[in-house]
Formats: structure tokens, sequence, C-alpha cells
């Protein structure tokens, strides 16, 4: 306690004394694990005896519960989204859902034209769970902000959305084939490996949106231009994956070696399943943890080194092994205990994002004033995200 | 405790800039002053709106035209506004302390335990009974696909006994239950147990190839399809279906995503997983459906002698569990002997026949033996 009471004193003198000098604030965050653990355990019964509408609700709190846990220069981040509207976001993407599982159960072509509907309503949902997003976020009482249009987000999201149309249609395609007799893959590949190619620069370009168009107050955030930065960084990562890839391989060798499968007897190859089930498990997980750590680690650093404010400057310590660390730690404890260990693994990973942050400032933040944006009430675009399992946080 | 007082930091709302201020309690109010005393707002404790009590937060207290108190201690603003009589929500009371979470964990596992073990058979038997007879036929051929990938083999049956079997089966279904819609599918049961026969969503009852050498497709093998067929009536395995699918979007829910086929492998396995109540109206069916095509009920208990001669100790293999949860095999014994008034207390199955002495052993090895040499008459074990 006392040590929070200190750093907020000290932000509120900051805040106070309006220093022209550089300010260096760095991010800290407050949540325990014990405190989260009962938050979610409560809110997860009130979920299940609701039937699922409590959902809303616990989403709010435990969101409320991260940001204001989370400081900056002493004072608290505020999160504004309403149950309400967060319900009704999550009933309409949950019956778009419906209407999408349905079309493809109905008929592959169906299937296809609902996801290629999908691919065309995602930028709206993206725009729209930005907007709320942000503009349900405050710090010292002003509001972020999400300074963009539909219209620009369709823009933006273009050739993610025709790529994904592309994507549907190969594989149409390829089915359609398939009925009158071999299938035709080319397409498919086709698109594939068009998609393996544009992948960094779409992510580029949806980062640049994200950070580029971020508002508080009047204080507009820029983002320098980075296709290269990403497409430099999805080649790292292939190549730390690439020896864990290779050791994968050998093991599945050994393991079909070992149990001789290799010839193709249906009782051997059975009896092959558990040990190449368990290789396959360790092996992702180890890829997961080594190579996923670099990515998250890297890309944390790429966005936010670039990501400017005025004269705020972003500054992040953020280390591979630091993530790989805490992964690894969570993973294994949340395995041991059937699950229970995730609100505190939740609270071990929020801290260690968080507290490798830092804010560097030359003019003292209290001179933003309130923004004009309006505000977003609808949380269509939110609960399409949340449904979709999109993680297109920050 | 209305004279203690707590630092803040008022925001306008206009801009990022704070002022330090103090709060305080004076009679039903609550007071934002500056640190000299001047008080700057004063609001209704009853109107009052404040942010969640998180122990190690601090609370914003909102005003009255966009401006908002933040309170860096937040849990001695709990503990004076509790002084004035204003304690926080059910929730936060709930969130706040460790023995309502554990109950809240307790009444979790109790509340999915309920669901379980009551409202999960009970929906399933619901929608099982409103699912039109077009969806059960689609569950059904669903089901039959995984299976034909993952465990069944193609029959080793001669085309010969696969007819010797439809007949009589069909001439007993004519007399017994002649509105009855199903067909026979012969298959082999690969590396496991062959001694069984299930019945699939929408009509279709699979004869393993065991079963129908075991009984040599008399009239223990009408009353073991006239068991399925009860099974079919009542809709056990659409139930059964259902129940294991529930089972793996509530594990998808808590667990994370399931793919469509792993989920559903156990929703198949589940075929062969009646509850002992369904193997118990099965029975009662199956006894029901011989008297009517003119038989006794003592197929029935032949039936389910050979099944008790292959089921101990048995190497379930591939098939788990494929016999293990019937009711105990004597018990339904006793109560078909019942049912079919051949009670008799000295009743005892016969010793099972011994096992055929030809080199086509349990384990389904050298199924692609010529399927004529493959022929017997004793219970293939």
């Amino acid at each position: 306690m006392p040590e929070h009471l200190a750093s907020a004193s000290e932000g509120l003198a900051a805040a106070v004394s309006a220093t022209p000098e550089p300010q260096r604030l760095p991010v800290r965050f407050t949540g325990k694990g014990g405190e989260y653990f009962r938050i979610w355990i409560v809110n997860l019964l009130l979920t299940i005896l609701t039937l699922g509408i409590w959902s809303a609700w616990a989403k709010v709190r435990k969101t409320r519960y991260f940001w204001s846990n989370t400081r900056l220069g002493g004072a608290a981040f505020q999160y504004h989204g309403r149950p309400g509207a967060i319900l009704r976001g999550r009933l309409l993407a949950g019956a778009v859902f419906v209407v999408y599982s349905i079309a493809g159960r109905l008929s592959i072509t169906a299937g296809m034209v609902a996801g290629a509907v999908l691919m065309l309503l995602a930028p709206w949902f993206f725009y729209k769970s930005m907007r709320f997003k942000f503009a349900n976020t405050s710090w010292r009482g002003l509001r972020f902000g999400f300074d963009s249009t539909a219209g620009r987000a369709y823009a933006v999201l273009a050739p993610a959305s025709a790529l994904g149309i592309v994507f549907f249609g190969a594989l149409a395609a390829m089915q359609r084939l398939g009925t009158s007799g071999k299938p035709n893959p080319v397409p498919f590949v086709l698109a594939e490996l068009a998609a393996f190619a544009l992948w960094p620069w779409l992510h580029a370009r949806l980062k640049a949106y994200q950070h580029g168009r971020a508002r508080y107050g009047t204080l507009a955030f820029e983002f320098e231009p980075s296709t290269g930065a990403f497409y430099g960084l999805y080649f790292k990562t292939f190549l730390v994956a690439l020896p864990l890839l290779v050791l994968f391989a050998l093991a599945m060798a050994g393991v079909f070696a070992a149990t001789g499968s290799a010839g193709g007897d249906p009782s051997r190859v059975t009896r092959a399943v558990i040990p190449l089930l368990v290789v396959t498990y360790l092996s992702m997980l180890v890829v997961y943890a080594f190579a996923g750590a670099f990515f998250a680690a890297r890309l944390q650093r790429l966005v936010w080194l670039r990501t400017r404010a005025g004269t705020v400057r972003f500054t992040t310590t953020v280390r591979a092994r630091g993530f790989m660390r805490v992964w690894i730690v969570n993973g294994l404890l949340t395995l041991l205990t059937v699950g229970l260990y995730w609100p505190w693994a939740a609270v071990a990973m929020a801290r260690y994002r968080l507290e490798c942050m830092a804010v560097e400032t030359d003019a003292p933040l209290e001179t933003v004033s309130a923004g004009t944006l309006a505000l977003e009430r609808s949380a269509t675009g939110e609960g399409a995200a949340d449904f979709f399992g999109w993680d297109i946080g920050l | 405790m209305t004279g203690a007082a707590l630092e803040g930091v008022l925001f306008d709302g206009r801009s990022a800039a704070g002022a330090p201020v103090r709060i305080a309690i004076a009679g039903a109010a609550l007071t934002v002053s500056t640190p000299d005393g001047v008080v700057l707002h004063a609001q209704p404790l009853r109107t009052l709106r404040v942010s969640e009590p998180f122990p190690s937060a601090p609370r914003q207290v909102e005003l009255p035209g966009g401006a908002m108190v933040e309170i860096p201690d937040g849990a001695a603003l709990t503990a004076l506004l509790a002084g004035a009589g204003r304690r926080p929500g059910l929730v936060d009371r709930l969130e706040a302390r460790w023995p309502a979470a554990l109950g809240a964990f307790v009444a979790c596992l109790a509340v999915l335990a309920l669901a379980y073990v009551y409202g999960l058979p009970a929906a399933a038997r619901g929608i099982a009974r409103a699912l039109p007879a077009s969806a059960e036929e689609r569950l059904g051929a669903g089901v039959l696909e995984i299976l034909d990938g993952r465990l069944l083999q193609p029959t080793t049956l001669s085309a010969k006994e696969q007819r010797a079997a439809e007949e009589r089966v069909g001439e007993a279904a004519r007399l017994a239950a002649p509105g009855a819609r199903f067909r026979l599918l012969f298959r082999s049961a690969g590396a496991g147990p062959s001694m069984n026969a299930f019945a699939l969503p929408g009509g279709t009852i699979v004869l393993l190839d065991g079963i129908v050498r075991g009984t040599a497709a008399d009239d223990r093998l009408v009353a073991v399809v006239g068991h399925e067929l009860g099974h079919e009536a009542r809709r056990h395995s659409t139930q059964a279906f259902l129940q294991s699918a529930g089972v793996g979007a509530l594990a998808g829910l808590l667990w994370g995503d399931f793919s469509g086929q792993v989920a559903a492998i156990p929703a198949a396995l589940a075929m062969f997983d009646y509850s002992r109540d369904a193997e118990r109206e099965a029975d009662g069916d199956a006894v029901r459906f011989l008297r009517a095509a003119g038989r006794s009920a003592q197929p029935m208990v032949d039936a389910l002698c050979l099944l008790q001669s292959v089921e101990p100790g048995h190497d379930l293999g591939a098939l788990p569990r494929i016999l293990s949860t019937h009711p105990r095999i004597a018990e339904r014994i006793a109560r078909v002997r019942e049912l079919g008034g051949l009670a008799d207390p000295s009743f005892h199955c016969p010793d099972p026949e011994p096992p055929p002495a030809a080199a086509c052993g349990q384990d389904g090895d050298d199924e692609d033996g010529p399927p004529a040499e493959r022929a017997h008459d004793g219970p293939e074990r």
C-alpha cells in the first residue's frame, strides 16, 4: 500500500508543478492475482446462473479492474463501457455467427457466401470496436478517441478483405472441382501463398491505422510507416522458429522409427498415435514459447517505438526472455491447477506487458484538453470482436 | 469518521490538468474542498457515483458536469463511505471476500455438476424428441461416417451370412413391428471387440461381425435387433449423441476451442454408452418384440448370456467402454426372465462354448483372409 501511495503522490506533485522539463513516466500495474481471482470466480458464477447474460457485466468489471490498476504518472486509467451496450453487441454478433454457421451447414456455397459477407463486414466491426474501446477509456478525466470514419476503415482494410474473399473463393473453387473428379488445389495454394506474402504488409497497415488514428483529448497519435520493419519481424521470427521446426520434424521421424509405423501396418499406426500426439503438442508448446515470445516482444517494441503523440514518446523494455518466463510459468501452473491459476496468469501477463512501458514527454501532459470526438455508444463491433476472438487489442 | 479527510486530485474533464483536493464527509454529503478549506462541491451521499472498490486501485468520484475526483487510496475512501453508512454493492462485497469467492467456486462446481447430471440429459431428451426424422437421419449418417473412418471396417461376413441374418430379422420385424423403418448394416470392429450391435440416430442398426457369427443369426440375433429397435424408438442414440456433444460444447467453453471433428468423436462413441435405465427400457422392448413375433423371451436371455460370456476381462481395445456401462448383465438377465415369465431361481447361463480353434484370433489380425474360411458357428472371443 505505502508504495503505491508514494508513487501516487509523486505523480500528483508532478502533475501540479507543471515543469517544462522532459518527464519520464513509467507505467505501473497494481493488480493482484488473488483480487482478480475473486472477481473472476464471482462473475463466472453469476454468468452461469444468468445463462450468460451477466457476461457483459463481467467483462466490464474485469476490464475496469485491469484499467483501474494501471497507472501512469500516479493517475489510473478508467474504463467506461456500458454493460447494456456490450450485451446488445454480443447478441447481434451471436446472431451473425449463428447465420454464418447455419449457412455453412446448408451448403458449401452458402457457407462461402456467408464467409465473404463476413469479410465485407469485418472492417466495419473493427472500426466500431476501435471507437468503442478508445472512447470508453480515460486518464486524468480525459477520454481517448479513435478519429476515423467507416469509409477510411474500408479503405485501410480493403486489401485484407479482398484477400479474405479470394481465399474463400479459392476454397469454393477447390470444393466445386472436387465433386466432378480430382480436387484442384492450385487456386487455394496460390491464395495461401498470396496471404503469406502480403500478411506482414497487412499487419503493418492495420497497426498504422490503429495507432495513427488514436487520440487523447486533442492530442493526436502518429505512427511512423514501417512495412519493412514488419517484413523483418516476420522473417526473423521465421528464422527463430526454423531450428525448432527442424527438431520437431526429427522428433516425429524418431517416433515413427521407434514404433516402426512407417510400414503402414494399421495396428502399429494406432500404437504410434499417442507418442505422436505428445511430441506434436510438446513441440507446438516449445515453438510457441520461443518463437511466440520473440514475436510478441519484438512486435510490442516495433509498434510502440514508432508511435508518437505530439512530443510524447513511448519506450518499452520488453524482452522475449521476459515473455517466455511469464508464459512458461503461467502455462505450467494453469495446467497443474486445471485452470484455476488463470486469474493469476492474466495478472502476471498484464503486469509484465504494462510495467515494461514508459511515456516520455517534453511538454507536461496536463496541457492537453478534451477532444471533440463524439462518444461511441454502440458496442456492436466490440461484441463481434469478442465473439470471433479477433485479437485487436493494443 | 466524518472528521477524516482524504487526499484526491480533481480533474475537470476539460483538460488533463489536476488540482489537489481534500475529500471529507459532512452530514449526508461528500465534500470536495481545496487544501485551503474552500468547499468546491458537496455531493449528497445518496446519489453519489463512485467507481468499484478494487482493493489496490484508486477510486473515482463522479461530479456534475463531467468532473471527477481520483482518490489514490481507494481503500480509505471505502472505509470512509462505510463509516457514513454507504456500503458497497452486493457484487462488490462478494468480490472483496475470500469466503464468498470460495463459496462461488464451490457453487460453480455444484451448478456445473447439477447441469451435467440433470440438466443435460433432460435437455438432450427434449431436443431428441423434438428433432425431425430427417435431421436424425443426417445425424446418423454423420456418426456412421466418423465411425467408418476411424473405428469400423468393412464386414468380413459372406453375402450368404448377411442374407441369412437379414431374412431372420426381417421375418420377425414384419410380425412384431410392421411399421418400423430401419436398415441393418454389417461392419467389422477392426481391432476392437466385435460382440456388439448398436443403433444410430435415424433407424440404422449396425451389427458387428462377432454378434452375427456368435448368434449364428438365430433368434438371439432377433432379440438383439429388438433391443436396438427399442433404443431407436426411444431415440436413445440421438439423446446420447446430443448429451455428449453438449459436454463437448461445455468443455470448449471452459477450456478453449474444440474443433468440430475432435468434439464429434466422443459424441459418436456415446452410441455405446447408454444409461442403465435406457438399457433396461430397451430390454423390455426386446421382450415385447420377441413376443409379438411369436417367440418367447428365451432368445433374449440367451443373447445376454452370450454377451456375459465375452465380457469379463475382455480387452476393450479401440472401442473404449463398449460394454462396461451396461447394467450388470446378470441383473438384466434376471429382469428379462421375469418379464418373459421365465422365472426360475436356479437358472444359470450355460458355460460358454469353447473358442474355435481356427487361427482367426480376437485381435482382428488377419482380417484380410477370405471371408468364407472365417465362417464358423461358435461365438467369436
